[in-house]
């Protein structure tokens, strides 16, 4: 048995806006203090989104349903780095709170590429997206049947319980459903990460937890793929093992000169 | 002007020394020492003051308010407080009053009217009402039942939205299109190879292909507008839901405590009213409970004996107690004396706390003042000390008038209130107010302030003094013995109390009175005791009060000393034997504190020839005050009504306190004036071993003057420093020979012959006693007795005149411009 008060895990947000971020640091904040862990941020510039902008009469929804005209790639920017100020001030205050050290850093590409990169000797990665149900949703674990982390699993039943959300287990089981098995109502078995993912998209959730190094997400595709039909931030473990590039932007706090620093690219 | 040699009368014998100082007799006390004397009501010879105060205390219409007005140790307080307290004793208990929360409108809290006894009841019981349900609610919601219901909201209002998210989800995939999430908003794009599509793609599509990609985007830019547009209301609907599931859960248990809460106070309907407004406050804001149960997380303390009622968040349920009494007390009105009568103290005031840089208020900070504890009952208040607070008066006047108590801060009155206040409910007022002051701020009162007659009908005038007889002493003598009771003396020989008594005639200045001053007897005795007990006696004697009495004139004796020790070295002239023309002594009180002694001046005058001028030399140098002046003119008045009143007034004359460079007022050295300028005009030398006080009428009668003792005392000290000649004295007015107390030394010197004390009734008989020769009066033939002074003025001043009227039938009518030539 892990020894939780000895735990220390390194929680790594990103996101392509303050909006999003924020989701994302709202969920970090019930478990920093809780893993003692040290902090850091990593947002995007999306290239996809300041081209899209580029198009004539573009339009924006805002989260009341009203609509504007899509800003022009300079405002965006200019957006851009507001957030970003935005930003790295919620993600001191986080820090400051669990007294843990803190990085951020800025880039430019795509996000979960981006992202996945920078959580090379991070323990933890957080992609924020900002909620489009009215209605704070369920703590989600998708994991694979039989396979679960504790970390995970702790995390989950930790924000269950700060948000007095219910928690639901979706297992893929790869189609070797046990026959006898039993499944409490939270709990859900779906034959492969397709089915999940659809369940997923017919399902309020208010986080998304998977592991990384244990399935059945394991690509950025997939991570995309469960960002776009969950809606909400995902939590992502076992991250610090992932086979990604080594150009890593975003150092640990735990390098020499770290230290609440950031980067800018 | 030739005079003719008269043989002087001899100096009048003066009265005798039994008239000089009339003492106490002891034996006529009826007690040998106090210690066996039983205690008195403590009050005598202020009839009609109690009379005013009984009055005051126990009649129920309102504005009969009341004024205290007398001397200081006159025992205003005192009889204040003992008149009250008996008055008070029949009164019932006042209610009490509390404010509290008025949930519709906050910053106007309610005033509730309870029977005595209850307000801290209710307020212990709010607080346990609060605590109960702090850990009562908290469980509610950590029940399953409750978690089950507050589930199902969840799931109903989550899958609401989840539904259309998802549909236009779906249409979205169907038709290609991405969903991207920008700084601003969410934003919708074509995919082209599983990405959002660049602009040159777009540029190089068709103009039909770029209108059917805008297309579909605006459609389903529409319809994710409107799956959004849908949050607001949900929201909306999922929170009232969640209050209502709140509010069920709550009302069990809040019902059920309250209902304990109204089982407790079912007799009075305001308090019912209070709790059915509270219970629907708690159901509304049943989240309260919960916040403090997350704090109450952190606490040093379990939950269970936690104090939750001591969260800021439940101020709104708490019991602010204005007033509260003790009904378990015996049924007495209160009685407040206020020292510090400021506007805050009196009225009350709204507290302050500073919160986010701002100054925030609440009815848990409003504070009462001295007329929410004195409701029902009495307030007494120092006069002076409320006229000196500012805008003090004026309150309590508006609280008078209205009957109710309104609660202003000095900044509102100024206009520089915080952001937030409060307008409480005025609480009313049914109070007796005493107002305890001088007689001279009464007077500024009455003059000057129509509302404070309105409102202050009664008066109660404390005398300064009463008549002497015997019942009159022994009265007194019981009074003092009560007070040196209460002051814990030791107790007084019978002898000690006639010497305090002796000193209580001098006080009043008058031998057929006594002084009812009774805190400054009180001072005497105090400190008669100190040195009975340095002598380590048992009894404090005459001798005790003597000493006592002396060491306090000694202790404020150093300016006489020193002023007498420049006449004696001849710094200031004062003679006090021989004659001398146009010069007499004159005598006056110098008053420093509670000290007051006598001092001589030379008063001289100086006559010539003139248009009919008196010259007050004093009033020319603006010395002189008024009354002064007064004595003056009239003097002038005197001489031109008295003497060759059928020739021009051709007198100019000229008065003088010499070496007096301080201010005179008072016409107590009018006759003194008069006599000098008679010397002067007859030619007539005054003796001056006599000194002379009284002021002097129109008709030549003299008049009664104050301080007589004090006048004849401080020349017979300074005859007794240059030695008593056996030919001086004092002439003093008639009317003041019922004043005299003067000190033993003096009544020895007179028994002796030593010193005189000669009570003059006119100017004439003045005259005579100063010159030693007859003042003359007025013959059938018009002219007044041959060789007499008045014959030897008038001659003198008819020589003025024809002397004038020389000078004027030669063309010049003003001699004195010649002569100034």
């Amino acid at each position: 048995m892990t020894n939780k008060e000895n735990r220390r895990s390194r929680i790594l947000v990103g996101a392509s806006s303050f909006a999003d971020a924020a989701t994302a640091l709202r969920l970090v904040d019930k478990l920093a203090t809780i893993f003692r862990s040290v902090c850091g941020g990593v947002l995007v510039e999306e290239e996809s989104i300041l081209a899209i902008c580029q198009i004539q009469d573009k339009r924006i929804i805002l989260m009341n349903g009203a609509t504007m005209k899509a800003p022009s790639r300079s405002q965006v920017r200019t957006q851009l780095n507001a957030d970003a100020r935005a930003f790295r001030q919620s993600l001191a205050r986080t820090a400051k709170a669990a007294g843990a050290d803190w990085a951020f850093s800025q880039e430019a590409g795509d996000l979960i590429n981006i992202a996945l990169r920078a959580a090379t000797g991070w323990d933890i990665l957080v992609i924020g997206s900002r909620y489009l149900n009215a209605i704070k949703g369920k703590i989600v674990l998708l994991e694979m049947l039989d396979a679960v982390g504790e970390e995970m699993r702790d995390a989950a039943e930790l924000l269950a319980r700060q948000f007095s959300a219910d928690q639901v287990v979706f297992s893929v089981d790869q189609g070797m459903r046990r026959e006898g098995s039993t499944l409490s109502s939270a709990n859900f078995s779906f034959a492969s990460l397709d089915e999940a993912l659809r369940a997923l998209a017919q399902t309020n959730a208010q986080a998304v937890l998977v592991d990384y190094s244990r399935g059945p997400v394991r690509t950025a595709e997939d991570i995309s793929r469960l960002l776009e039909v969950s809606h909400c931030p995902v939590i992502i473990f076992g991250i610090s093992g992932a086979n990604v590039a080594a150009d890593n932007t975003v150092p640990s706090p735990y390098a020499s000169d770290a230290r609440g620093q950031t980067r800018e690219n | 002007m030739a005079l003719k040699s008269t043989a002087k009368m001899d100096i009048p014998a003066g009265l005798p020394s039994s008239r000089l100082r009339i003492e106490c007799d002891p034996k006529s006390l009826g007690f040998k020492t106090t210690a066996s004397l039983k205690s008195t009501s403590g009050l005598i010879g202020q009839d009609r003051a109690i009379g005013a105060i009984k009055l005051s205390a126990e009649i129920s219409h309102k504005e009969f308010n009341l004024y205290v007005l007398g001397r200081e140790g006159t025992g205003r307080h005192t009889a204040v407080k003992r008149l009250l307290l008996e008055a008070a004793a029949v009164r019932p208990m006042p209610c009490d009053w509390v404010y509290v929360n008025n949930f519709d409108t906050p910053h106007k809290p309610n005033a509730m009217r309870l029977a005595p006894g209850s307000a801290t009841a209710l307020k212990s019981a709010m607080q346990q009402l609060v605590d109960d349900l702090a850990v009562e609610i908290p469980a509610l919601f950590e029940s399953e039942d409750y978690q089950t219901q507050r589930r199902a909201i969840e799931e109903e209002f989550g899958q609401k939205h989840e539904k259309p998210i998802a549909e236009f989800a779906d249409q979205a995939k169907v038709e290609n299109v991405a969903l991207l999430r920008t700084p601003m908003g969410f934003m919708l794009a074509a995919i082209e190879d599983g990405k959002p599509i660049k602009p040159e793609v777009y540029e190089a599509l068709t103009p039909e292909q770029r209108g059917e990609v805008d297309a579909k985007i605006e459609r389903l830019q529409e319809h994710l507008a409107g799956v959004l547009k849908q949050g607001p209301q949900l929201e909306k609907e999922h929170r009232q839901k969640v209050e209502t599931l709140h509010a069920g859960m709550a009302e069990h248990a809040v019902s059920l405590r309250i209902h304990e809460v109204e089982n407790e106070f079912s007799k009075e309907p305001c308090i019912v009213g209070y709790l059915k407004n509270v219970r629907t406050d708690m159901m509304s804001n049943a989240e309260l409970f919960l916040l403090s149960k997350e704090r109450a997380k952190d606490g040093p303390f379990p939950e269970v004996i936690r104090k939750y009622h001591l969260d800021p968040h439940f101020d709104r349920y708490a019991v602010n107690v204005m007033v509260s009494h003790d009904a378990n007390d015996t049924a007495a009105a209160p009685i407040i004396t206020e020292d510090l009568p400021s506007l805050g103290q009196l009225t009350g005031r709204i507290e302050h706390i500073s919160e986010m840089g701002t100054l925030a208020t609440n009815f848990t900070l409003i504070k009462p003042g001295a007329l929410h504890r004195a409701n029902g009952g009495y307030l007494v208040l120092d006069a002076q000390r409320l006229l000196s607070e500012p805008y003090a008066w004026e309150a309590l006047k508006r609280c008078l008038q209205s009957q109710s108590i309104a609660i202003t801060s000095l900044a509102e009155r100024l206009s520089l209130s915080p952001t937030t206040t409060l307008e409480p409910d005025p609480i009313p007022l049914d109070v007796r107010v005493v107002l305890i002051g001088n007689g001279r701020l009464h007077m500024l009162l009455q003059n000057f302030d129509p509302e404070f007659g309105q409102l202050f009908k009664v008066q109660a005038d404390f005398e300064d003094d009463l008549t002497r007889n015997a019942k009159s002493i022994r009265a007194l003598a019981r009074v003092v013995a009560d007070y040196a009771d209460q002051e814990g003396l030791r107790p007084m020989t019978a002898g000690a109390v006639a010497a305090l008594l002796d000193q209580a005639v001098r006080m009043a200045e008058d031998n057929k009175k006594l002084s009812l001053e009774i805190g400054a007897l009180t001072d005497v005795m105090r400190e008669a005791d100190f040195y009975a007990v340095q002598q380590k006696r048992d009894l404090i004697s005459d001798s005790h009060i003597s000493q006592a009495i002396m060491q306090a004139e000694y202790r404020a004796a150093r300016i006489k000393e020193r002023m007498q020790e420049a006449v004696v070295r001849k710094t200031i002239l004062i003679d006090t034997s021989g004659t001398r023309v146009g010069q007499v002594n004159g005598l006056s009180v110098v008053g420093i504190g509670n000290h007051h002694f006598g001092r001589s001046s030379r008063i001289t005058a100086t006559v010539r020839l003139g248009a009919g001028k008196l010259i007050d030399i004093e009033r020319e140098v603006e010395l002189g005050g008024p009354l002064h002046s007064k004595g003056v003119l009239i003097l002038s008045s005197y001489l031109a009504s008295h003497y060759a009143v059928d020739v021009p007034m051709s007198l100019h004359a000229s008065l003088v306190f010499e070496q007096s460079y301080g201010g005179v007022d008072g016409d107590s050295a009018s006759s003194a004036e008069l006599y000098a300028l008679l010397s002067a005009l007859s030619g007539v030398p005054i003796r001056q071993g006599l000194a002379v006080t009284g002021s002097v009428n129109q008709n030549g009668e003299v008049q009664a003057i104050g301080g007589v003792n004090e006048k004849i005392e401080g020349f017979f000290d300074l005859c007794v420093v240059r030695g008593l000649t056996g030919e001086q004295g004092v002439l003093i007015p008639a009317s003041n020979i019922d004043h005299l107390m003067l000190r033993r030394e003096v009544v020895e010197a007179a028994k002796t012959g030593a010193f005189r004390v000669i009570p003059i009734k006119t100017i004439d008989q003045g005259v005579e006693v100063l010159t030693g020769q007859k003042a003359g009066h007025r013959e059938r033939n018009g002219q007044y007795s041959d060789e007499s002074i008045n014959a030897l003025v008038e001659a003198r001043l008819r020589a003025f005149a024809n002397t004038r009227r020389k000078f004027a039938s030669q063309g010049d009518t003003n001699p004195d411009r010649k002569s100034r030539r």
